[in-house]
């Protein structure tokens, strides 16, 4: 296995290596460095700049809390609804529903006959008239609706910090009047049903009322004291202080080791031939499987090396954080993270970037990768949307150790296939190049004969 | 020569383009969306990849001990690769108009023009300096997510998006440094042939 | 040469190339048409002009390259197994360059291990030849600091360095100073006692000197295959050197196919071929390879060509 080693050496000594490095490097101090010392300084009791909606989470609930965080449910239908009907109202009066097929924006309008319907829905749950709609009271709808803030909810005080109110969320009894303030008229599970058939008239995936969405952004209530002691009960005993951080880590590093692998692949195997060493290369005895291999191993260390040593700027302070509260930490846990989550992922990735640099000796696998990278971040929602095909596991927050949990067979199914795509394009690979070897594929020729009689006409003449 | 295959490629990119978003209907903020985030990555295909064709050491041995001086081809190209950069942005645009989106055309074509000729440029400039058209892809396709990513600060000068966010001051910067990169590739390039 | 005899075994006499029939086409393009040959131990030339068909004819042997038809074996063993014969063969191609960031003894051992040498030989053998090729103070130079010359010297050492049987050098001296091409000649020729040795050139002096037997392609044909001797006997009795004056520099080589002008203060002399004794004042001259091989062109061809 020295070839594995010199093949390491290589790599080590490549000027993109460095790039590489660089653009990890620079993405991690963005997104994630410093998340461990601010939680550790969080529960000392030296509360971060910006607190959002969540509660410091490796500190031990007690009664007397006032606020034990948010978290995202269906408890409070009210306000679902609320806030999808506000959202509603909105698209339906500009006719431009917003929509994120494949994660990115996608506006819909509908035909006349579409409106109609849209506007029975919002007469049926409000309990007004297409006029009364029209000229609704100003505080009709609160400030507050679930996570969307509305604008003028906020204040400026005196240091020029922007500031919300908080809480008050709209307590409707039944006894309020359905036209000064939003009162739904229909059922909870009336309402659901409603709102599937403006999914199906809006047609494409991804809109504001799909059940996901509609909970994600509406449906928010404040967490429980005993919900935060099991929280927390999860962070210290299940997920052993560093699972959660190991968790939030990979979701970063994911979305780099998703694209730029293929550039580190692309540029060794393309070395060859610019350099004219592929004649020398390919005459030598080493069968086409031991290079690919050799090659493909040393690229997958050399990646994730450096994400490895990263690792440690979370996992040594959570060490000694462990040690002073005399808890006992999982030392492991960015590697099992990262052998689990990241490694199928890499495997993937570099395979591919063989396979395709082999197959047409150009740098296209870059583009290809791009697109998958692009689709993929698009579709894949922030956390615990993990689906067969996923290429980069999402998981953008520190919590959420039920919903690996709830998941784990896809995780497991799905990563198994990312490996297995791996180590399937690696053996086509070595496939390719045993025919390269022979002179039996020659990618210039085949470009020629595909592309080479359209080229021909569509010649420029003089363009350089 | 060189020029040609990047333009299909940039052309098969803009044609994929309208499958992965909507290009209909677009209001102000979301056109520019559209065309910040999707359509100046056409910089990078035309050009970040110029100087591929000298990359041997052989041919650039060849190349560059005839008449007509290196640097002078390669800004020939760069040029084209602007016009044709204007043209397709142009043409994208005109179809979103076509299509109901709502913008000003011309603030908006320019804007896209230079948040493209930014990232393109970037790319030109590291596959000059390391004579690999490779790194020059790398650096574009970096710069362009640490935007995508909001790793960049939406008031720094080398903000891409700030058209959606209705600033054009960053657009001049942008352009700006864009010449001043240019600039230096080109001095360099003649230095050193 | 005894620091090489140390370091690699020798082989029998009985390495042999034999080659039947063998075509390789190009979609519509011939290379090379019908060929049999059969290449025993010792140095074997193989000649023609630039596009004859040589370097096809290298790549297939080297495995780079699939035959179209025909069949080959090598010491015995198919062509189609390729691992093996990629054991016993060693290539240098004729623009040989390599990794230009490695350094030469860097790029020694990287190839080594592909050619999967054992550890502990692959340094010895690495010094050992860098010092045959003379490149054993530059191992620490980069790839792309190397001048022509040294370039070749370690494509030489590269192609040496698993101990082949069969070596295979493609246009081993172009752009070596004559000096260099000596040295060069001398290295292969040792090499090739015992072993097979086939240089493929387009310049005969390079073939003269030190092959026993030529082959040589034309249009992908082979049309010649023996010993050196005989090919300069072709031309035994029709090489001549006539002596005219300038003004009749037209006329003589409108007559002849002219080999060679040597112009001086006393007039100006023609090294001519001609199956009759020329008109003109004649001194007959001892043919050379070159002669030869251009008389067998111009019988190929019909006629000398002008």
């Amino acid at each position: 296995m020295k070839l594995y080693f010199k093949e390491c050496k290589k790599i080590a000594a490549s000027v993109i290596y460095y790039f590489f490095i660089a653009i990890l490097v620079f993405s991690w101090f963005q997104n994630f460095r410093g998340v461990t010392k601010t939680e550790i300084n969080w529960e000392k009791g030296i509360p971060p700049a910006d607190i959002g909606f969540e509660r410091p989470l490796l500190s031990k609930p007690s009664e007397e809390d006032d606020y034990f965080g948010s978290k995202v449910s269906e408890d409070d239908p009210a306000a679902i609804m609320m806030g999808v009907t506000r959202a509603l109202l909105s698209e339906y009066e500009s006719n431009r529903y917003a929509t994120y097929p494949l994660g990115y924006y996608k506006a819909i309008t509908l035909s006349d006959d579409e409106q109609k319907r849209v506007l029975e829905i919002l007469c049926e749950i409000t309990g007004l008239t297409e006029e009364q709609l029209k000229d609704l009271p100003e505080d009709y709808f609160p400030a507050v609706t679930g996570t969307i803030i509305s604008f003028d909810a906020m204040s400026v005080d005196e240091n020029g910090n922007l500031n919300t109110v908080m809480g008050n969320r709209a307590d409707t009894e039944s006894g309020d009047d359905k036209y000064k303030h939003f009162v739904s008229q229909v059922t909870y599970e009336h309402f659901k049903e409603l709102m599937r058939e403006m999914e199906s008239i809006i047609g494409e995936n991804g809109s504001q009322y799909s059940p996901e969405m509609m909970i994600t952004y509406f449906g928010m209530s404040e967490m429980t004291y005993e919900e935060a002691c099991e929280e927390y009960n999860q962070t210290i005993s299940n997920d052993k202080v560093t699972g959660g951080f190991a968790r939030l880590f990979c979701d970063y590093m994911g979305l780099e080791l998703g694209l730029y692998p293929i550039f580190l692949v692309v540029l060794i195997w393309m070395k060859d031939r610019m350099g004219n060493a592929s004649e020398l290369i390919y005459s030598k005895k080493i069968s086409s499987a031991r290079l690919v291999v050799s090659r493909y191993l040393a690229s997958v260390t050399m990646v994730l090396l450096p994400v490895l040593l990263l690792s440690f700027e979370s996992l040594v302070p959570l060490i000694a954080f462990g040690a002073e509260k005399g808890i006992s930490v999982d030392y492991f846990a960015y590697i099992k993270y990262i052998l689990w989550w990241l490694l199928p992922e890499v495997m993937a990735v570099s395979a591919i970037g063989i396979f395709f640099t082999l197959l047409t000796d150009s740098p296209i696998a870059i583009a290809i990768q791009f697109l998958w990278w692009m689709v993929d971040k698009g579709v894949t929602g922030l956390s615990g949307d993990t689906k067969a095909a996923t290429l980069m596991i999402r998981h953008n927050t520190l919590r959420g150790y039920e919903v690996i949990q709830d998941g784990f067979q896809m995780i497991c199914r799905n990563r198994l296939l990312m490996a297995g795509i791996g180590i399937l394009f690696v053996i086509l690979s070595i496939w390719v190049l045993k025919f390269k070897r022979k002179g039996k594929i020659n990618a210039a020729n085949i470009y020629h004969k595909c592309f080479g009689h359209m080229q021909d006409k569509l010649s420029f003449g003089s363009k350089k | 020569m060189a020029v040609k295959n990047n333009l299909i490629l940039a052309a098969a990119y803009l044609l994929i383009i309208p499958l992965l978003r909507g290009i209909a209907n677009l209001d102000m903020v979301r056109s520019a969306e559209c065309l910040e985030q999707a359509v100046i990555l056409t910089g990078i295909f035309l050009i970040a990849p110029l100087p591929a064709p000298e990359q041997s050491k052989a041919i650039q041995d060849v190349v560059c001990t005839k008449k007509i001086p290196h640097w002078k081809i390669l800004l020939l190209r760069f040029i084209m690769s602007m016009l044709l950069l204007i043209l397709m942005v142009c043409l994208f645009s005109g179809i979103m108009v076509w299509k109901n989106c709502i913008f000003p055309f011309m603030p908006y074509v320019a804007g896209t023009v230079i948040s493209a000729m930014a990232l393109g440029s970037f790319g030109f400039a590291a596959a000059i300096f390391s004579n690999s058209v490779i790194v020059g892809y790398l650096a574009s396709i970096g710069y362009f997510l640490l935007n995508s990513l909001g790793n960049v600060s939406e008031d720094s000068i080398f903000y891409l998006f700030s058209m959606g966010k209705g600033n054009y001051s960053t657009k001049i910067w942008l352009f700006g440094l864009s010449l001043l990169v240019i600039a230096v590739v080109f001095i360099y390039e003649r230095r050193k042939r | 040469m005894e620091i090489l005899k140390d370091t690699f075994m020798p082989y029998g006499k009985n390495n042999e190339i034999v080659i039947r029939n063998l075509s390789k086409n190009y979609g519509k393009k011939t290379a090379l048409e019908n060929v049999s040959v059969t290449i025993h131990s010792g140095m074997y030339g193989l000649l023609g002009r630039n596009g004859a068909g040589k370097t096809s004819l290298m790549r297939i042997l080297a495995t780079l390259s699939e035959a179209s038809g025909g069949e080959i074996s090598m010491n015995g063993i198919p062509i189609k197994e390729t691992g093996k014969i990629r054991e016993i063969v060693g290539y240098l191609p004729q623009d040989f360059s390599f990794y230009r960031g490695m350094s030469v003894y860097g790029a020694m051992d990287y190839l080594g291990l592909l050619s999967e040498i054992p550890d502990k030989i692959r340094r010895e053998r690495i010094l050992a030849l860098l010092e045959q090729v003379n490149l054993k103070e530059d191992m620490r130079t980069k790839v792309k600091a190397l001048s022509g010359g040294m370039k070749r010297r370690l494509g030489i050492a590269q192609a040496l360095l698993h101990n082949p049987q069969i070596l295979i050098v493609d246009e081993p001296t172009a752009g070596l100073d004559p000096e260099e091409r000596i040295r060069f000649r001398n290295l292969l020729s040792e090499f090739a006692e015992d072993r097979i040795v086939i240089l493929s050139t387009h310049i005969s002096s390079d073939v003269e000197s030190c092959c026993e037997n030529i082959g040589v392609l034309n249009n992908g044909k082979m049309i010649w295959n023996g010993s050196t001797e005989e090919l300069v006997g072709q031309a035994e009795g029709k090489v001549y050197l006539i002596s005219a004056a300038k003004k009749q520099d037209k006329h003589i080589k409108e007559k002849y196919a002219v080999l060679n002008i040597i112009s001086s203060q006393s007039g100006t002399q023609y090294r001519v071929l001609s199956d009759v004794e020329p008109e003109e004042k004649y001194m007959l001259q001892p043919p050379t390879l070159e002669d030869g091989y251009m008389y067998l062109l111009s019988q190929t061809e019909g006629g000398i060509e002008r």
